[in-house]
């Protein structure tokens, strides 16, 4: 029969063993649950890596699409345009874009307010709007000129802002590089009544590099750091400056305020 | 951690605030936090990776403010595993594809750099520090009494 001594001991012993095989349970079931969130991590970072390098499924090069042509030019179809004002010089009211073609906020505010600016307050004559140059979002300086000048010689022929709103309506994945010559004639082509060879001809003449570089300056000049900044200005004189994709009736409230 | 995950939120909130607002970044690099700003992997299925980048901050701030403890860290842990992982991925894309380095992306992917090391270090330590929670019961003398003693 066991003596006291050793019946402690081996209970003990018995308890030790207990707790080093809890503790070893505990450290396994640690470990495992280590490795499924250090597996989720790997996981997710993999799935993020193959969504982003797929372009995360949008458009990088934009099809024309008859449709969206037809849209812009019952939009704009017997406003007046002269240059990149658009809508009668005798308007009280003159509301000014500082846009950036491959701004995607601009060809939101474009798509939205600014399609009901032109649908009611331009085309009743209550107001014009006039689109100006700010680089934003283009990568590169050499292509911001381009894209923006060939809508300014657009307006040489009284189409800046079909040109303009054709441009927002087909706007490529920003910053995907999309903006090349062929996009650029894709978008004039499919303007109804255009002189494509003129353009063409036009789009080259420093006289709208020049514009553009103007508008920039004049940007800077005034403190304007984004795209689209809107001023409205009219009679009672001008409203503060809106920047982003604003509502229409952000907008008329302050065509409100000027007129 | 509190205080860069904090800062990292900062950043964030930053740079989802010019995606959205069409502002350039400021940035000493000349135009090259608008170059990067303006890639084709500044977003992610259409949502700007700065306000993923924002979500993911605010749910490492989460985790490190809510109350300590072995489920906690683990989530502080993978979440910025997360992070590092995707920020990772970026650098490269900045470095071999875009060709620009943007600064605060850099700052934001040293911020979780530095989380990811606090992060493994905290949940390594909480073993460590952690008191044992078995409890093996002691004989009784129920026990000894009916082993004849």
């Amino acid at each position: 029969m066991a003596s006291r001594t050793e019946q402690k001991a081996a209970a003990k012993a018995q308890r030790l063993a207990l707790e080093q095989a809890h503790a070893a349970a505990a450290r396994r079931s640690r470990l495992v649950r280590l490795g499924i969130g250090v597996g989720v991590a790997v996981v997710v970072v993999v799935l993020l890596i193959v969504i982003s390098s797929s372009g995360g499924g949008k458009k990088a090069s934009p099809k024309p699409s008859g449709a969206t042509a037809s849209a812009v030019t019952a939009l704009l179809v017997g406003i007046p345009q002269s240059g990149t004002t658009l809508g009668s010089p005798a308007a009280k009211v003159t509301v000014t874009e500082y846009g950036d073609l491959q701004c995607p906020i601009c060809a939101d505010f474009a798509k939205g307010a600014e399609n009901t600016l032109i649908s009611s307050d331009v085309r009743s004559g209550r107001a014009k709007l006039v689109y100006k140059s700010l680089q934003t979002a283009t990568q590169d300086p050499s292509t911001f000129s381009t894209q923006q000048a060939a809508a300014y010689a657009a307006g040489a022929q009284g189409r800046a802002m079909n040109f303009i709103e054709l441009f927002y309506e087909e706007q490529g994945l920003e910053g995907s590089g999309y903006v090349t010559p062929s996009y650029l004639n894709g978008l004039a082509k499919q303007i109804p009544g255009f002189d494509y060879a003129k353009w063409q001809a036009a789009s080259t003449n420093a006289t709208y590099s020049d514009a553009v570089r103007a508008d920039e300056q004049a940007a800077a000049h005034a403190g304007f750091n984004s795209t689209p900044t809107i001023l409205v200005s009219g009679p009672k004189g001008s409203a503060a400056p809106i920047t982003g994709n604003v509502d229409y009736a952000t907008l008329e409230q302050s065509i409100r305020s000027v007129s | 951690m509190t205080a860069l995950a904090v800062v990292g939120v900062g950043v964030a909130v930053y740079l989802t605030y010019i995606h959205y607002a069409g502002i350039k970044p400021v940035c000493t690099a000349g135009g090259s936090c608008l170059k990067v700003q303006a890639s084709v992997w500044s977003q992610l299925a259409g949502v700007p990776v700065a306000l993923m980048g924002l979500i993911g901050y605010v749910g490492i701030l989460a985790s490190l403010l809510a109350p300590d403890g072995e489920q906690t860290r683990q989530a502080t842990l993978v979440l910025t595993l997360i992070g590092f992982g995707f920020s990772g991925y970026l650098t490269y894309r900045e470095l071999f594809s875009i060709h620009a380095i943007c600064e605060w992306c850099v700052s934001s992917a040293v911020i979780l750099t530095l989380l990811t090391i606090g992060a493994a270090v905290r949940y390594v330590l909480g073993e460590a520090h952690r008191p044992t929670s078995v409890v093996v019961p002691a004989p009784t003398s129920n026990t000894l009494e009916a082993s004849g003693q």
